[in-house]
């Protein structure tokens, strides 16, 4: 499938939850082995410095570093690959935040795995 | 109907109407709200519990859910699509942590739209262990929802004391 090749980070402190993400990514299409994992938003500026991706999965509230800040240090340092904040933060104020600041989508746990599979592709068509 | 019961009130709806959806949405499972009740003291009926701070412009506090680690063990594994036997303990207090952070900011992101005002959560933490117990925000009650689902019930509960 199309969607094989590309790199996704997820980045969420629960590994509950990347291997929720993972195993719904690899239902459209996604391979495991270019899905990487980070526990933090710290973690996930660090990864992103090192590496190129093509979609990143950002939850918000997250120890060491959250998700927010997180995105805004990706903006400044110059990345541009689609980022879609899969958080809690439901709040109509928060995803105008997160949009303001870079975010590409906004989707709100708890969500229906369909409406994942349906923003990430809607993301990714947009970009490409 | 007072401040603090209009509270209470709002707070068991928002707890509800958010633990409805998470199970609903994320473990393929319906739950039933069985009881509520407000207790001074707590204690967890359940093996497992996951707590998370609640803080707002009128007040602080905390809420929880404790399950049997039976019934932890096959919601976790709903959620990550395995088989119970397949969930190992740091992975049982990983997924119930989540859940519990789900609820939690769903009911988080209702009460902030109702009430005009910023809620903030912490990161979530479990404890583990037959027959431990809770504290609540002194001063301030547990509510108490007791559910049921998979024919075994679990708890959530709040305690928040508002600010006079």
């Amino acid at each position: 499938m199309e969607n094989t090749n590309l790199k996704v980070l997820i980045v969420d402190d629960s590994t509950v939850m990347r291997s929720v993400l993972t195993d719904i990514l690899k239902r459209i299409g996604f391979s495991e082995q270019n899905i990487m994992g980070a526990a933090n938003g710290q973690e996930g500026v660090d990864t992103v410095a090192k590496e190129k991706f093509d979609l990143i999965l950002l939850d918000w509230n997250m120890p060491v570093k959250d998700g927010f800040t997180a995105l805004q240090e990706m903006r400044a340092s110059g990345v541009t690959t689609p980022i879609m904040m899969v958080t809690t933060e439901g709040e109509r104020m928060r995803v105008v935040e997160a949009i303001k600041a870079g975010a590409n989508n906004y989707l709100v746990k708890p969500f229906d795995a369909n409406d994942l599979e349906e923003k990430v592709q809607q993301l990714l068509a947009s970009v490409s | 109907m007072t401040a603090s019961k209009t509270l209470d009130a709002t707070l068991v709806n928002a707890f509800m109407e958010s633990a409805q959806s998470v199970y609903s949405k994320m473990l393929s499972t319906e739950i039933q709200l069985k009881e509520v009740k407000a207790e001074k003291e707590f204690s967890g009926t359940g093996d497992i519990s996951a707590l998370i701070g609640i803080t707002g412009p009128d007040g602080e506090g905390m809420a929880g859910i404790s399950f049997p680690f039976e019934l932890a063990n096959q919601l976790v594994a709903k959620l990550m699509y395995r088989e119970a036997h397949m969930i190992d303990q740091a992975t049982r207090q990983d997924g119930v942590a989540e859940i519990l952070n789900m609820v939690a900011g769903a009911a988080k992101s209702i009460l902030s739209e109702k009430f005009d005002a910023t809620y903030k959560l912490s990161v979530p933490s479990v404890i583990s262990g037959k027959s431990h117990s809770l504290s609540g925000v002194k001063g301030a009650p547990f509510l108490i929802m007791i559910f049921s689902t998979e024919g075994t019930e679990f708890q959530i509960y709040i305690s928040f004391k508002k600010e006079d």
